[in-house]
């Protein structure tokens, strides 16, 4: 079983566990085929041009997902404990190309990360929400947003 | 077309409702493809031993139509686009989404999207290029007619870059 996330537990500026990630060529070519976004744009070097970029760049769409998965992993993996989830995309991000089938390139690891802003109570419901957004290698938010969690109380 | 005749023609408009079939192996792969390996969207004897009984489909998959069949936007979206690309913004950017997650959608569920233009406006941006922002509203209601999600989308659609 995974583990609870207790609204005991949280306070405001308690940390969201941070989740490693590493946007890859083949990830975008799963993305796309998973998610129905075939813009071009995430797979052919010329459409990312166009777009004003040197080559194929990663889904906004994914990123939001690595911010949901986030969320979910940090809630002890309950998907209905999160209610609301906001994102902006601020900078674009480039995949890793591939070394082999099944391994990517050295290169580029993104952090999502997270930061809670408030604790309330509203219609008997124990929430909290959250910073969240996606770092680029060097650092920089590339994806910023807000998410909105109910969590259990151990005294029920 | 100008950009005041494209708000005047789709500001309100709503589309015909769209069945989107949640199919079990498309949340499987979908939460493949993120690298989300969470056992309640993939793991069916786990997911008989929770609150939920079926795997789920992790939050935000529906965003984007499950199987979607023609078109890879939804027409509405479609026809907005197409529309400011004749008005002179050919570029689409993803202006970002705010989802609110009311019950969890299940594998096997039906849903049905209707789709909303709720918002256009245009100002200048930078670069010298001109913004129109288009905010599309969806809701998700399940098989048992209740509201799943809400979703707003923000898409940005761009004058070209002037030439330097």
């Amino acid at each position: 079983m995974p583990h609870h996330l207790f609204w005991e537990d949280v306070n405001v500026g308690t940390e969201v566990t941070p989740l490693q990630k590493v946007a890859t060529t083949q990830m975008l070519v799963r993305f796309a085929g998973a998610s129905g976004d075939f813009n071009p744009a995430h797979y052919e070097d010329s459409f990312g041009r166009a777009a004003g970029q040197n080559r194929a760049f990663v889904h906004g769409q994914l990123k939001r997902a690595w911010l949901v998965h986030l969320m979910v992993n940090w809630l002890g993996g309950d998907p209905g404990a999160l209610k609301k989830l906001s994102c902006r995309f601020r900078a674009v991000d480039w995949p890793r190309l591939m070394k082999t089938m099944y391994e990517p390139q050295e290169g580029e690891t993104w952090a999502c990360r997270g930061k809670v802003t408030k604790k309330y109570e509203e219609g008997g419901k124990r929430l909290v929400e959250c910073d969240i957004w996606v770092e680029n290698g060097k650092g920089e938010k590339t994806t910023t947003g807000t998410a909105v969690a109910e969590l259990p109380s151990r005294a029920v | 077309m100008t950009f005041e005749e494209v708000k005047a023609k789709f500001l309100g408009m709503t589309s015909p409702p769209e069945v989107l079939d949640v199919e079990k192996g498309s949340a499987k792969r979908y939460a493949v493809a993120v690298d989300d390996l969470n056992p309640l969207y993939l793991d069916e004897e786990y997911a008989r031993s929770t609150k939920y009984g079926v795997t789920l489909a992790p939050p935000g998959f529906f965003g984007w139509p499950v199987k979607q069949p023609g078109p890879m936007l939804p027409q509405l979206v479609k026809d907005v686009m197409d529309a400011l690309h004749e008005a002179g913004f050919p570029d689409i950017l993803d202006g970002g989404s705010d989802f609110e997650f009311l019950i969890p959608v299940r594998a096997g569920d039906t849903l049905v999207a209707t789709r909303k233009v709720a918002d256009m406006s245009s100002r200048g941006g930078s670069g010298g290029r001109q913004m129109a922002f288009s905010v599309i509203e969806s809701t998700f209601t399940n098989q048992n007619g209740q509201l799943a999600v809400r979703l707003r989308q923000t898409l940005i659609a761009l004058t070209p870059a002037p030439k330097s």
